[in-house]
């Protein structure tokens, strides 16, 4: 079955905007691959294509992509550890589903979120951290109360069955509240925390700040906006804490 | 025309043994037939070409194979160079005036060296090149000027239809940058060819060759010898490229290596290092006697992705040196790269291998830890 015009309209226009920010790395970046973009991008276009949910389940309504070893250099070697890491690489490996109705409105805009970061440093010996920003769906079970969208670290990326951990202390790190990032808004969270050469290069470019503010509004206006009416009424007037890129830099 | 009567017409400015030990050596092995020009001390431009062209149109011969200093100093050198006579050649083709046919170089590696790497305008016209040695590699050279043959005859016969020139149907699941060139444009069929080899075969992604296809499975392929041919031919020979000089080139779709190793294992391939790519690769496929690949030396990781140009051997990209290249990468073409203890060692420098001038800074930084 194939997905009807009106909702391939608006995946074209999604790998439309995946298009712009490969294309903007493409320009400021020379060493980030945009190969893999290129790939969702076709597989988002091809109106044969339904995303499938983790449960199994298609439906012509659903959008997304999958975006395959993003990798970034690190630039932020100074203050890491061990001494004798020379070089690292901070690898994307993005799942995003999506309900085309509820895109740019005060609903939840995704369905399943796993945004997960593998580093990896290499010196006498190859390191290895990594984290994930996940959304927890029903089907993900779990011990722990935790907030739907949340960022948690993980010390065994490369789930080695014999970590050498040194004298960290091996848990499951809390889950920490995080806003939702889709594949545009976190290449400003990875250039911001590990490329700041990229980053302060790309917030010069205005293409890159329409875009990232688009997907503010369609990812993390809703996400806010439910949070902050969780404390109603509130005056607007009241609102003294500003400007908003005090809490956020990328709240321009 | 049985396929073994390809012809390809040989115009050489010298005329000497070594012209007809070349023309032996290809015609001893029966796979193409190699058939000298005479030509005369100062034939002019337009003769020679008229003389190609008719050898062409006839069907005598179907490719040329040529020497690239006709302007050098052989009994019968003429006043032009194998660059402008090919060109000319191209030009005609592309207008439809004659089918396309394949033009291979051949020449000294020294004349190679002194005109050909300094012009590089000129490399975009030639199929194939190799080079006049002691001891050419005649089996390897056949098999690429008859595969030349039959893909420029194939698309002579009017194929235009990317699916089927590049043998996969599933195309447009691909990065569309790659074959965007060939949408809704006028091609001719050196369009094609030129493309698939230079860009395709000669760069890494979305095609890879054998000796990154062994690195991304984590294998060493001498050590791991017929093991590693039947895991090739077996378990992967669906990712193998059929497309426009398959016969020619041995080629693997890159996407489709990772889709049949996740297929198998369940695993994903980029996330594991050598030992543990071969250990479910032996588990899952039953194919005893792979040997993973080990680090070159003064490396660390296995997490292999690339190959050391110099050496052929693996290597994680993130501990090797980019290679300076004449072109500019392409954005979904992966560079290729030096391992550190190549370019100590001064090995691939008289393949013109060297390190990207912005990688120097880096590798006097290693020097100083190895020390």
């Amino acid at each position: 079955m194939a997905v009807s015009s009106k909702n391939m309209a608006f995946r074209r226009d999604r790998a439309s905007e995946l298009r712009q920010i490969a294309d903007l790395l493409d320009k400021h970046i020379g060493d980030a691959n945009t190969y893999c973009i290129h790939n969702a991008i076709a597989l988002l276009q091809n109106s044969e294509i339904i995303p499938v949910l983790k449960d199994g389940s298609t439906d012509e309504n659903i959008w997304g992509y999958d975006i395959v070893d993003f990798e970034l250099p690190v630039e932020t070697i100074k203050h890491i550890k061990p001494d004798d890491i020379k070089d690292a690489k901070a690898i994307l490996n993005l799942k995003l589903r999506a309900d085309i109705r509820k895109w740019n409105t005060f609903e939840d805009p995704l369905i399943e979120l796993s945004f997960d970061v593998t580093l990896k440093g290499i010196g006498k010996s190859v390191y290895f951290f990594g984290f994930h920003i996940d959304k927890h769906t029903s089907t993900t079970h779990s011990d722990e109360p935790h907030p739907i969208y949340h960022l948690q670290y993980n010390l065994n990326p490369r789930k080695s069955e014999k970590p050498n951990l040194g004298e960290i202390f091996y848990i499951d790190t809390p889950r920490i509240m995080h806003k939702p990032l889709d594949f545009i808004l976190g290449i400003g969270f990875l250039t911001s925390n590990f490329y700041p050469t990229a980053y302060s290069v790309l917030i010069e470019d205005v293409n890159y700040i329409k875009l990232s503010k688009k997907y503010q509004t369609s990812v993390w206006k809703p996400y806010f906006h439910t949070l902050a009416n969780h404390w109603k009424p509130f005056v607007e007037g009241n609102i003294t804490w500003k400007p908003t890129s005090l809490i956020c830099p990328i709240l321009q | 025309m049985k396929m073994s009567e390809v012809k390809y017409l040989y115009i050489d400015d010298e005329n000497d043994e070594s012209i007809d030990s070349l023309i032996n050596g290809f015609n001893d092995l029966k796979e193409i037939y190699v058939e000298r020009m005479p030509i005369s001390k100062g034939l002019n431009f337009s003769d020679l070409k008229d003389s190609i062209l008719d050898r062409i149109k006839s069907n005598k011969f179907q490719g040329l194979l040529i020497d690239l200093r006709l302007d050098g100093t052989g009994p019968d050198h003429l006043e032009y160079s194998a660059i402008s006579i090919s060109s000319e050649l191209r030009s005609i083709a592309a207008r439809n005036e004659t089918p396309s046919f394949p033009i291979v170089l051949c020449s000294t590696i020294d004349k190679i060296r002194e005109t050909y790497n300094a012009d590089k305008t000129s490399q975009d016209l030639f199929d194939y090149t190799f080079k006049k040695s002691d001891d050419p590699n005649y089996p390897k050279f056949s098999r690429k000027l008859l595969s030349l043959v039959r893909g420029y005859q194939y698309l002579n016969d009017g194929v235009d239809n990317l699916e089927l020139i590049y043998g996969r149907k599933d195309l447009n699941t691909l990065d569309a940058r790659i074959f965007e060139r060939f949408l809704d444009q006028e091609t001719v069929p050196y369009d094609y060819c030129h493309f698939t080899i230079k860009t395709l075969f000669h760069c890494t992604n979305p095609l890879i060759k054998e000796t990154i296809l062994a690195s991304r499975l984590g294998i060493d392929i001498q050590e791991s010898n017929q093991s590693w041919i039947k895991l090739r031919d077996s378990i992967f020979i669906e990712a193998k490229y059929q497309g426009l000089f398959y016969d020619g080139w041995d080629r693997w779709w890159s996407d489709v290596i990772i889709r049949i190793f996740k297929d198998i294992t369940g695993e994903k391939l980029s996330f594991l290092n050598a030992d543990e790519r071969v250990a479910l690769l032996t588990k899952n496929t039953g194919i005893e006697g792979l040997v993973a690949a080990k680090p070159i030396k003064h490396n660390v990781s296995s997490e292999f992705w690339t190959i050391c140009e110099a050496y052929k051997k693996p290597l994680d990209p993130l501990e090797g040196f980019r290679i300076q290249t004449s072109m500019a990468l392409k954005p979904w073409q992966e560079p290729k790269y030096l391992s550190l203890d190549a370019i100590l060692e001064q090995v691939g420098v008289e393949k013109n291998l060297k390190p990207h001038y912005s990688e120097k800074e880096r590798i006097e930084e290693l020097k100083k830890t190895l020390k």
